[in-house]
């Protein structure tokens, strides 16, 4: 059921996609034949643009530079912690806690990959998203 | 997670009315826009400009030397004021008497017997009988021509009037929109970047299976989503193209 239903919202997001994405051409009482592939052609989005943003954009990374700074400082400071508890649970435990302590290690060690990975994944993730289809 | 399922696609179904909007409504404006340029010699000896929406009301702009015995013209200075010249065909007033053709590399052709222009093998009328002496050239941008001062140029712009929307306008409109999908990117990137920190946090905190399954799963969705975004001006070029080829069946 569950499976169906992300496909058909597929399904329906697609169709919207077509639908909106020529509307406009088409809205315009234009020929068919006057659409052409550069009409589709986004490409000038990766150009410059007129600068509307640049005051709001430079504002928004340094502040977000001053947030990034703030949370690797405290996420570091919680893998130390929850690394310290781990070790406890795993030397003076039972053998129960011991595996909980190990999931807990192996929990540490996943977040410390994404937290230190955060930005060259979504770098990586962005350039290749970016480069798949040009 | 159902709320999620139906999120994702509404937000992405939104920017892309949004870019549609933006985005192609400036290219079709351009494409009314590729309409000419004229600088015509009028009856008095002075040359004034227009564009075709505008064949009556020209703007002075001075009088222009005359071109000299070899039909050759200076565009050099029209050239540096057009931002996108590829868009747009000029035409320049030709006394018959200077001689037919104007290029160099035969792809413009003046024939004066028949009052009209070949321009890469497709015949146009002038269409300039409002003039007495409207012999238009139509110049690519592309030609090289010598000696015709366009000094009076220098005041003028001959790009701003084009049927209701301006030219300036659609650039201004997609130069927007180039800045708010660069805004898009970087509020994105952002945006994904908490949210590996976050999940890097939740992990490591409640790092049991079920729970990191699920930290997982809800990361994954994001950077669909996020891949998305990035992919967008690569995916909608081969839609473009897509639609292009099914509509030439």
């Amino acid at each position: 059921m569950k499976e169906q239903l992300k496909k058909s919202l597929l399904a329906i997001a697609t169709t919207i996609f077509y639908g909106v994405y020529t509307l406009p051409i088409y809205a315009g009482n234009l020929d068919a034949s006057d659409l052409n592939a550069s009409d589709l052609d986004l490409s000038w989005l990766n150009n410059k643009g007129n600068g509307t943003f640049d005051e709001a954009m430079a504002s928004f990374q340094g502040i977000f530079a001053s947030g990034y700074a703030l949370m690797m400082v405290v996420a570091s400071g919680m893998m130390v912690f929850f690394l310290i508890l781990a070790a406890i649970m795993y030397a003076g435990g039972s053998a129960r806690s011991k595996d909980d302590a190990k999931g807990k290690i192996f929990g540490v060690f996943i977040g410390c990959f994404l937290l230190f990975g955060a930005v060259a994944i979504v770098t990586l993730i962005a350039g290749i998203a970016t480069g798949a289809f040009s | 997670m159902m709320k999620r399922l139906l999120l994702a696609p509404g937000l992405l179904v939104l920017c892309t009315l949004l870019f549609s909007v933006l985005g192609v409504m400036p290219s079709q404006a351009a494409k009314k826009e590729e309409k000419w340029i004229f600088i015509v010699e009028t009856s008095d000896g002075t040359w004034q400009t227009g564009s075709t929406e505008n064949t009556v009301g020209f703007d002075a702009c001075g009088s222009m030397s005359k071109a000299d015995s070899n039909g050759k013209y200076y565009l050099d200075k029209v050239l540096d004021k057009c931002p996108d010249p590829s868009k747009y065909w000029i035409y320049v007033d030709g006394d018959a008497t200077l001689g037919t053709t104007i290029t160099k590399n035969g792809s413009l052709h003046y024939d004066s017997s028949l009052d009209l222009f070949i321009y890469k093998g497709i015949a146009y009328n002038t269409n300039g009988a409002a003039y007495s002496n409207g012999h238009y050239f139509m110049v690519d941008w592309e030609l090289e021509v010598d000696n015709l001062d366009l000094s009076a140029f220098a005041d003028m712009d001959p790009l701003s009037y084009v049927d209701g929307f301006e030219f300036s306008d659609a650039e201004s409109v997609r130069g927007l929109a180039a800045d708010f999908y660069g805004l898009l990117i970087v509020l994105a990137s952002a945006g994904m970047v908490l949210s590996l920190i976050s999940a890097a946090m939740k992990i490591a905190a409640f790092g049991s299976g079920a729970v990191r399954s699920g930290i997982f799963e809800a990361i994954g969705y994001k950077i669909l989503i996020f891949m998305a975004v990035c992919a967008f001006i690569g995916l909608f070029g081969l839609l473009g193209e897509f639609i292009n080829q099914l509509s030439k069946i």
